[in-house]
Parts: C-alpha cells; sequence; structure tokens
C-alpha cells in the first residue's frame, strides 16, 4: 500500500516538476550597459530585427529592446519563423503582419520595459 | 504579458512602427555590450520593401520566456518503465514472502508450477478477515456480505473457515477410519448466489501429518449443479457426522495455527507499511 502512496505522489508530482519554471531570459543580442540616444531609428519606414533559435518547448513572455533617443507614441514587437538562423523573414515587410506568430505594443519611451500584448 | 509557445527552431524578433495599431517612433541603443554573435536584419523603406541584413553592432533586442521542461518521449518510456519496474518488485517481493510461506506450511519443494493458486491463496488471506486477528479489516455492511454471512452461517461451520469472506477453507472430504480427508481452499463467495470456486485442493494423509500433504496443482473445477450438489453434501455431512467435523475442526486449526505462525511476521511488515 505504501508503494501504491508513492507511486500515486509522484504521479501527482508530475505535473509540478514540469511546470514551466520562472521566466527568463531566454535569447539577448547585447548586454544592458547605460542609456544612451542610439543610432538605429525605428518607424514605419525601418524595422529593426534579429534572429534567435530555442532548443527546447518555450512559452516566449515577453520581447523588447533597449530604446534609446527621440521616442514618441507606440512600437510594435513581432515574432516570426525563421527557415534558419541566417535567414531573413519570409516574403517582403509588406508580409510581416501575415507571417507574425504573435506581435506585442510598446509604449514609448520605454527603458527596458515590459511588453503588453496584443492578441494576434 | 506575450504568451506565445514556440517548438523548438529558428525565429525572429521584429520591431517596428505603421503595423499592428503602432505609430510612434523610438531609436535603439547601440552602447551595449557583446555577449556573442547574432544575426540582424532590417527592413529599410528608403532601400527596399524586401528584408536586408543589418550591422547591429551594441543594439540589445531580448526575448524572455520559460522554458517548458516537458520530457520527451524517451524520457516517459524510461519514467513508465521505472514506475513499472517499481511495482512489479514490489508485486514480486509480497509473492515470494507468500509463496515461502505456503512452502513451509505444506513441506514442498519448490515449483515452478505451484505458484498460481498458492499465491493467490496466501495474499487473499493476508487480505481476508481472521476472526482471531483482530488486526483484520472486517467487511463492510452490506446486502451482498450479508447475503455472504447467511449463506456461511447457514452451510458452513464457522469453524471450517479461516476467515469470513475469501479465500474460505472447508472439508471436501474426511474419513475417519484412515483419517484421510482432504481440504479445499478457494472462493466459495463467488456472485450474488454464492457457489464455490476451487482454488486449491490439500490431501492429507494420515492426520494429522501435515507435512505428508498431496499438494493438486490442478483442483477440481465444478460446475454450479456440481458446486451445489457438493455443498449438499458437504453440509449434509458435517451435520450428521460430528466425528467428521472434529476431524475437520481440527485439521483446520493446525492448519490455522500454522499459518498464523507463519503469517504473522507477513501481517506484521504489511501493517508496518
Amino acid at each position: 500500500m505504501r508503494i501504491i502512496q508513492k507511486l500515486v505522489m509522484a504521479l501527482c508530482l508530475l505535473p509540478v516538476l514540469v511546470a514551466p519554471t520562472k521566466a527568463d531570459t531566454i535569447f539577448e543580442t547585447r548586454t544592458f550597459t547605460g542609456s544612451d540616444l542610439g543610432d538605429y531609428s525605428i518607424s514605419d519606414s525601418r524595422y529593426y530585427g534579429a534572429s534567435f533559435t530555442i532548443t527546447q518547448q518555450t512559452t516566449i513572455t515577453s520581447i523588447d529592446a533597449q530604446f534609446g533617443a527621440y521616442p514618441y507614441g507606440t512600437i510594435f514587437g513581432a515574432i516570426v519563423p525563421l527557415a534558419s538562423l541566417t535567414a531573413l523573414p519570409a516574403g517582403s515587410s509588406t508580409d510581416l503582419a501575415s507571417i507574425a506568430l504573435d506581435h506585442t505594443i510598446l509604449s514609448m519611451p520605454s527603458q527596458i520595459q515590459t511588453s503588453r500584448v496584443c492578441c494576434p | 504579458m506575450l504568451s506565445l509557445t514556440l517548438a523548438p527552431g529558428p525565429y525572429g524578433i521584429v520591431f517596428g512602427s505603421g503595423l499592428f495599431g503602432a505609430t510612434g517612433t523610438a531609436r535603439i541603443g547601440q552602447s551595449n555590450d557583446e555577449v556573442g554573435s547574432a544575426d540582424f536584419f532590417q527592413y529599410l523603406a528608403a532601400a527596399s520593401s524586401d528584408w536586408l541584413s543589418a550591422d547591429g553592432e551594441g543594439v540589445r533586442l531580448f526575448v524572455e520566456g520559460t522554458v517548458s521542461a516537458v520530457p520527451e518521449p524517451s524520457t516517459w518510456g524510461m519514467m513508465l518503465m521505472g514506475f513499472c519496474g517499481v511495482g512489479f518488485l514490489a508485486y514480486r517481493r509480497r509473492n515470494q514472502v507468500a509463496l515461502s510461506a505456503v512452502r513451509s506450511l505444506l513441506h514442498i519443494e519448490p515449483k515452478s508450477k505451484d505458484r498460481s493458486w498458492a499465491v493467490f491463496f496466501v495474499t487473499r488471506l493476508l487480505c481476508a478477515k481472521d476472526p482471531n486477528n483482530s488486526g483484520g479489516q472486517r467487511p463492510k455492511p452490506s446486502h451482498h456480505a450479508n447475503h455472504k454471512r447467511r449463506y456461511i452461517e447457514r452451510t458452513h461451520d464457522p469453524n471450517f473457515l479461516v476467515s469470513i469472506g475469501a479465500p474460505a477453507i472447508r472439508l471436501e472430504h474426511a474419513l475417519p477410519q484412515s483419517q484421510d480427508f482432504k481440504i479445499a481452499f478457494g472462493n466459495s463467495l463467488h456472485g450474488r448466489r454464492p457457489f464455490w470456486r476451487p482454488l486449491g485442493l490439500l490431501q492429507f494423509t494420515g492426520f494429522p501429518c501435515l507435512p505428508e500433504c498431496v499438494l493438486h496443482e490442478n483442483p477440481p473445477k465444478f460446475t454450479k449443479k456440481q458446486n451445489a450438489y457438493q455443498r449438499t453434501k458437504f453440509s449434509q455431512s458435517t451435520k450428521t457426522s460430528p466425528a467428521k467435523a472434529n476431524v475437520g475442526r481440527a485439521a483446520i486449526d493446525l492448519v490455522r495455527s500454522r499459518s498464523r505462525d507463519l503469517l504473522s511476521p507477513i501481517r506484521s511488515e504489511k501493517s508496518n507499511t
């Protein structure tokens, strides 16, 4: 009976063991060293992005960037699939809305803020 | 918060404006420390609507999320094998203890074929209510239990029962002249209408010489009609022949005492666990 109880307990603990852990940074292009004005402008005429890869099933909770000077209004951030780590997004920039897996809207100014979700 | 579960593979993050309702502008800092190589891309309307590779020196883009530690199929298989192994070891250990007790009780050499019903007998005996064992679990009162109890009181001498509930031991045949008799044990409380379902048969030659008993590995199988006949014959024999009943009681008492001594450590171990 004791063994059966242990088995039941183990099965009950299984969801806990496989439960997602605390959100962590799973990808960053650079580490934050301080605010600066910045040189790469983001607007409706210029998007900027980077590719990354994940090796395990991962739940993305936020995406963000270190923004610098001239913040105004809102900026979108989107996640798109890539054919490879060195590949560019499929299609052209006009196809971004159709290929985006999810997106979020960032209110400027943003200093490493947490993203707020907007349904795709 | 964003909540998007991604399968392993390559992905890209893009920041911009003019889509998804975003209308603002910003600049991305370029003074952050490099931590490794990353591939950047951009859309520059002045050049083309196509995506272009970009230099991202000092640019900090980042992604936060939680890695779902979902075991892979092979891991699930190993876990299931582990659970099955633990269960099998426990089952085997219990059966080995019970089987050794039976062998010790009957003084028989280990055989590969004699374990099925013998193990069943002892393991069920451990679970059944023993009137002399205060630690035994009393069956819950129910219509079915009452039915069983009436059947036992009507057709069996309680002294012939090792326990109320399966398995029961009853006197099969008693021959006062030679003091040879057989004791069958099995589930006599099967179904709504009880009938004898033999699980094993002990033949004692020269009572009370338990070491000389013969173990029948293939107990007779009775039909319901035969069961009724056996039950009637047994009931009549116990009612009309006190001598036979006494022999049976003595045999059962001996079996009970032997089995109680042999099974007490198992019971204590069972109660401890």
